[in-house]
């Protein structure tokens, strides 16, 4: 601790801080350092466990070191005379290391107990969303303060941080590829027969165009026992809930409609989801498995043998299967045909100027389900992935029995803080990504729509970090990790921002090389992240069986800095949203243009915009 | 020993501390390496020990370690790649690893000597070469006796003791690209291992360009390791970042305005065009007339085995899979000393480690190592039977005479290299000038003995390195007159003396002896130039 102050006074000094000034922070900054070493080290053993928030503990380490030193001080004039100046100087340093060690022990890192039923089923206090806002501003008025006074320390600080952010972006988004056992074609295993009864639970509201075949696709998997659940609301949508009863009376062994309950007027997926399940332990039916399923999802036929097997072999509390959205390119047919006049050169249009953050989107759930989230599933902080999720039984009474309900009824992105929460609990998730199985998705219609759908994830995110169930999860290790995973997204929108700026304020300001060589790095690593998209996007039209072409490439590189541009205002509203409280569910319009046309035959699709 | 009571946990790192996890790792670790351990330390010692006796002393001092420590200690010191104007002659970042350690460690100021603090340095890159010699030569298949003979042939040979000692950048490149080779053999085969390679070899040619020679090499054996499951992630990455951490060079000189030739300033490109092209040939190894072939027969007389051996054993090497890339590393070497061009006498540096690999590799693989070729299973055929066994034992029986043989014909001469007591006569020759001149005396100086007069003997005006004499506008600029000049006495015998230094020479006639130390070659004579004279 002595050398590590040492040396920032001499790097003070050297950067041309006046010596006062460089002692003091010097002072502060080995205080500080004192206070993480006592923490860590010294006082750990008795402090693990404990209910003092750490908030408590360094006030009251500062409080103590401080009297410690302003009596200290005090008492020396008072005791040189009498004993001589050097006999003086050390009998009050030992004295009053002495007096440090008491008060750490007996006041700053006491052991708290805590009382056993206090212990049992704690829950986490939510954080106030004007607090959280009020952070970011302040935090990003200093980075601006510190700009306008000391530009290169900025530099630095920005680079060294974005260098930071991008390197852990890659990581994550390369760990399918990491190791070759990673990316190896029989990871999985080979599902035998299934033996597990399960049910599907499908929320749809408001979708008649797609409704009818989802149904039926869904009642047609490869799996000898399962139920399909359609929960709809015969209040505000007769037409979907009539699709419904049609599917159940042609399959009534395998389809059961569930009605939303009538006696609440908000309206989302999780309350609909509860009722769901409440109505399967009404009618006694037999369950061992849960699945979630969107209204235009396309489940592959053989998907639940293989969550069947996944629960056997590993145990998991949860399996999430891939996702995958499919209308990465500029390919007109990849579009629905519009009405009216000129409705292909429409079609065309819209493909080519939508194709640049269309493929960024697709190759962001490319590397989301196979990549970010096995890390995370590996290092157990677990934000899922939305649908073709599947719940053990075992699990849903688990999280009944400490939040009173399957499914929260509040949270806006039910799947995020649900996957945090089975960290929590200790329960593993098994993320199964096979190309032939994975779900199909599509995009958002329009630019506009994506950003919706973006601002409500990220605001969902945002309401999860608030909430700190997080901070429950077992080990330091995955608390930092459930951090960086929750501000991931605003962070990399920023850093993706940023990156460019850098260099440029570096070079207009006539930086020192060794920073502009510093401010050059991030740049570096956008670029190889676009040259990765690029592979991958190969890749992915190969696995597929989608044409890529060199207009679908040039687009996606093209518009890579316009992306952020995107994710970066989509965080800002979100914040914005977030800091108001505004909550409600925010629906993206579907058009079902994955579909097979030949498959639609009852209604035609129609595009519609949400409010 | 404490136990605990685990209730509700998922996993066991979740009661288990991280300090007694950490040290669990530790203990796995040294507990699955023992075996190696066990051969490695002790041999890593005896190299340590004849590299470090009697390195203040021999070899005498030479010119470059003498520039590159100026330079390092100017990187410390004035936060300058040069205490001249940098030319972009080598990549820095050689000397900037110097000036790292001794940033870290203080060593310009531990050392009498700035040659002392290069030797320390050097010494260093001695054992961390030798022991990634053997890490390289496990992950290629040896065995454990064999990559310990390699590093044996490596830091006991006479010709690599003598160039190891000199503070040549050849001596600081010389571990990475062993590192970028045991990266790219790595058996867990991930992105990190692969980025760590090539960012290896990339601060390899960071640290001296001609390290790019090796390119090809280091390619292949990249690409020997490669897995399929992984590769295009693997490559795109791993070829990024090497070429990012390379491209920072160009980039510096982009920043500083010096990346293009322009009137009046130092750049780049235009260094390497000169050094590319104008420079002159030293001539090809097979011209008996040229400066290579008196280069080479010098270093021969040094020793003979490790050169030759190694020439001899790249043909067989050619048939081994796992050596073949290491075949083309001593290749390439040989190459360019057949083609001539400019090469320094420490080229056989470059030469020598991948030499000592190839000879134990294609005994090895004579003896029946099957693992060198790549093969997952034993012998089998012929090789399997009785005359299997007998060529094996055979084989092995000879390697042993042989190395026995070898080893017993070099220790006389690492005898005589670890034994000299005389110091250097530039050290003398230093020694006398702090002790006689005084320090406000302009002084013409050898390039090792410059950081020490101007750090230890705070010699104000600074002296004047004897190359930068002539060559460097601002010396000339601000040259007013020459009181002493401090170099070794072959310097004024030399015929490229005036087209090199011509102030020096002229400066030799109108100047009177008044020390002189040592004999022969080395021999260093101080001559105080007349007061009268001026240069022009």
């Amino acid at each position: 601790m002595g050398i590590a102050g040492h040396q920032v006074l001499l790097t003070l000094l050297a950067l041309g801080v006046i010596p006062v000034v460089a002692n003091t922070l010097q002072a502060v900054l080995t205080l500080q350092l004192n206070f993480v070493g006592n923490s860590l080290l010294t006082w750990r053993r008795r402090t693990s466990g404990s209910d003092v928030p750490v908030r408590v503990r360094w006030l009251r380490f500062q409080l103590a070191r401080l009297a410690s030193l302003l009596l200290s001080v005090a008492m020396f004039p008072v005791l040189a005379p009498v004993i001589g100046t050097s006999p003086a100087y050390w009998s009050l340093l030992v004295a009053g290391a002495a007096v440090n060690f008491c008060l750490d022990r007996y006041w700053s890192f006491r052991p708290d107990r805590r009382s056993p039923a206090h212990s049992a089923a704690r829950l986490a206090r939510p954080a106030n969303p004007r607090w959280i806002v009020a952070g970011i501003a302040g935090t990003a008025a200093a980075a601006l303060l510190l700009a306008l006074v000391w530009l290169d320390a900025f530099l630095v600080v920005v680079s060294v941080f974005m260098v930071v952010v991008a390197t852990t972006t890659l990581v994550f988004q390369l760990y399918k590829w990491w190791r070759p056992e990673h990316n190896d074609p029989h990871r999985y295993g080979n599902p035998g027969s299934p033996e597990l009864p399960g049910a599907i639970l499908v929320p749809m509201r408001d979708e008649e165009a797609v409704a009818g075949p989802t149904l039926r696709r869904l009642s047609n998997l490869d799996h000898p026992q399962y139920w399909v659940i359609p929960i709809v609301d015969h209040e505000d949508d007769m037409a979907t809930a009539r699709i419904a009863h049609a599917a159940a009376r042609q399959s009534p062994e395998r389809v059961l409609v569930c009605p939303y309950p009538e006696d609440t007027d908000v309206h989302n997926k999780p309350i609909g989801l509860n009722r769901a399940i409440r109505m399967l332990h009404d009618l006694e039916v037999p369950y061992e498995w849960v699945g979630i399923a969107d209204a235009e999802d396309v489940f592959h036929p053989d998907l639940l043998r293989m969550v069947d097997h996944r629960f056997r072999t590993t145990g998991a509390g949860i399996v999430q299967c891939g996702v995958q959205l499919m209308n990465a390119t500029t390919d007109p047919a990849s579009l629905p045909l519009p009405a009216g006049r000129l409705g292909r050169v429409r079609r065309w249009w819209r493909a080519h100027n939508s194709g640049w953050w269309r493929a960024a989107n697709v190759l962001e759930y490319y590397k989301w389900f196979q990549s970010r989230l096995k890390l995370q599933a590996a290092a157990g902080v677990m934000p899922l992935g939305g649908n073709t999720v599947f719940f053990r039984r075992e699990f849903l009474e688990a999280l009944q029995a400490r939040y009173g309900s399957y499914w929260d009824d509040d949270c806006l992105t039910e799947d995020c803080k649900i996957g945090m929460v089975a960290s929590v609990l200790g329960y593993e998730v098994d993320v199964v990504y096979v190309d032939e199985l994975v779900t199909r998705e599509e995009t958002p219609d329009s630019l506009r729509g994506f950003l919706r759908q973006r601002v409500r994830w990220m605001q969902g995110f945002m309401q999860v970090f608030a909430e700190r169930e997080w901070t429950q999860l077992p080990t330091l290790g995955k608390r930092v990790l459930a951090l960086y995973v929750l501000g991931f997204q605003f962070l990399q929108a920023f850093a993706g921002l940023l990156a460019p700026v850098g260099l440029a304020l570096a070079l207009a300001h006539k930086a020192p090389v060794a920073i502009t060589l510093l401010a050059t790095v991030p740049l570096a690593i956008s670029l190889l992240n676009l040259l990765l998209d690029l592979l991958m996007l190969g890749q992915f039209g190969r696995t597929f069986g989608i044409q890529v072409r060199l207009r679908d490439r040039v687009g996606l590189a093209l518009g890579a800095y316009p992306f952020q541009l995107v994710l970066s205002a989509a965080a800002v509203w979100a914040t914005v949203r977030f800091a108001r409280g505004r909550g409600d569910w925010m629906k993206t319009a579907h058009s079902g243009a994955h579909f097979d046309p030949a498959e639609v035959t009852e209604l035609a699709p129609r595009a519609r915009e949400a409010a | 020993m404490t136990s605990t009571v685990v209730h509700d946990v998922v996993g066991i790192r979740q009661v288990v501390p991280m300090r007694r996890q950490i040290r669990i790792g530790v203990e796995e670790w040294l507990r699955s390496h023992r075996r190696g351990l066990v051969v490695l330390l002790p041999l890593l010692a005896v190299v340590a020990v004849v590299h470090a006796k009697g390195m203040a002393n021999y070899p005498d001092w030479v010119d470059d370690p003498g520039t590159y420590l100026s330079q390092a200690w100017s990187f410390q010191y004035e936060r300058a790649l040069s205490p001249y104007s940098y030319f972009y002659d080598h990549t820095p970042a050689g000397w900037m690893l110097l000036g790292f350690w001794s940033m870290l460690t203080n060593g310009f100021g531990r050392h009498a000597t700035a040659i002392g603090f290069g030797n320390e340095c050097m010494l260093i890159a001695k054992v961390v070469s030798s022991g990634l010699l053997y890490v390289l030569g496990r992950r290629l298949g040896m065995s454990r006796p064999g990559a310990a003979v390699v590093v044996a042939l490596f830091g006991l040979c006479p010709l690599e003791l003598v160039y190891g000692r000199w503070t040549f950048l050849d001596n600081i490149v010389t571990p990475w690209i062993l590192l970028a080779f045991v990266l790219a053999y790595s058996p867990r085969r991930s992105i990190a291992a692969a980025t760590g390679s090539a960012l290896s070899f990339a601060m390899a040619a960071l640290t001296k360009e001609t390290a790019l020679i090796l390119l090809p090499a280091f390619i292949w054996a990249f690409a020997q390791n490669l897995d399929r499951r992984n590769r295009s992630q693997l490559i795109a990455v791993a070829a990024f970042c090497g070429l990012l951490l390379m491209a920072l060079y160009p980039l510096y000189a982009l920043y500083k305005g010096e990346l293009v030739p322009g009137p009046d300033r130092n750049s780049l490109l235009g260094t390497a065009r000169w050094q590319l092209l104008q420079r002159q040939s030293s001539g090809s190894l097979l011209d008996p007339h040229g400066t290579t072939a008196g280069m080479f027969a010098d270093w021969l007389r040094y020793d003979r085995i490790l050169l030759l051996g190694g020439l001899v054993a790249i043909p067989p090497a050619f048939l081994v899979r796992r050596l073949r890339p290491a075949a083309l590393a001593l290749a390439i070497g040989w190459l360019a000393l057949l083609r001539g061009g400019y090469l320094p006498f420490m080229f056989v540096l470059t030469l020598l480690p991948w030499s000592a690999l190839l000879i134990v590799g294609v005994l090895e693989r004579a003896a029946g190592n099957w693992r060198l070729a790549g093969r997952r299973l034993p012998l089998a055929g012929w090789r399997a039977g009785q005359a299997g066994v007998v060529v094996r034992n055979l084989v092995v029986g000879v390697a042993v005479v042989a190395l026995a043989v070898t080893v017993a014909s070099w220790a006389p001469s690492l005898r005589q290299m670890t034994a000299v007591t005389g110091e250097p006569p530039l050290r003398s020759a230093e020694r006398w000038v702090a002790d006689n001149v005084p320090r406000n005396k302009v002084l013409v100086v050898h390039d090792a003995i410059w950081t020490d007069l101007v750090q230890k003997y705070g010699f104000q005006p600074r002296p004047i390195i004897v190359y930068k004499l002539d060559t460097d506008p601002a010396v000339r600029a601000s040259l007013h007159r020459i009181d002493y000049l401090v170099m070794p006495d072959w310097y004024y015998q030399t015929p490229d003396g005036a087209s090199k230094y011509p102030t020096a020479i002229e400066a030799h006639k109108h100047a009177v002896p008044v020390a002189h130390f040592g004999s022969g070659h080395g021999a260093v004579t101080i001559y105080r130039v007349s007061a009268l004279w001026r240069p022009r």
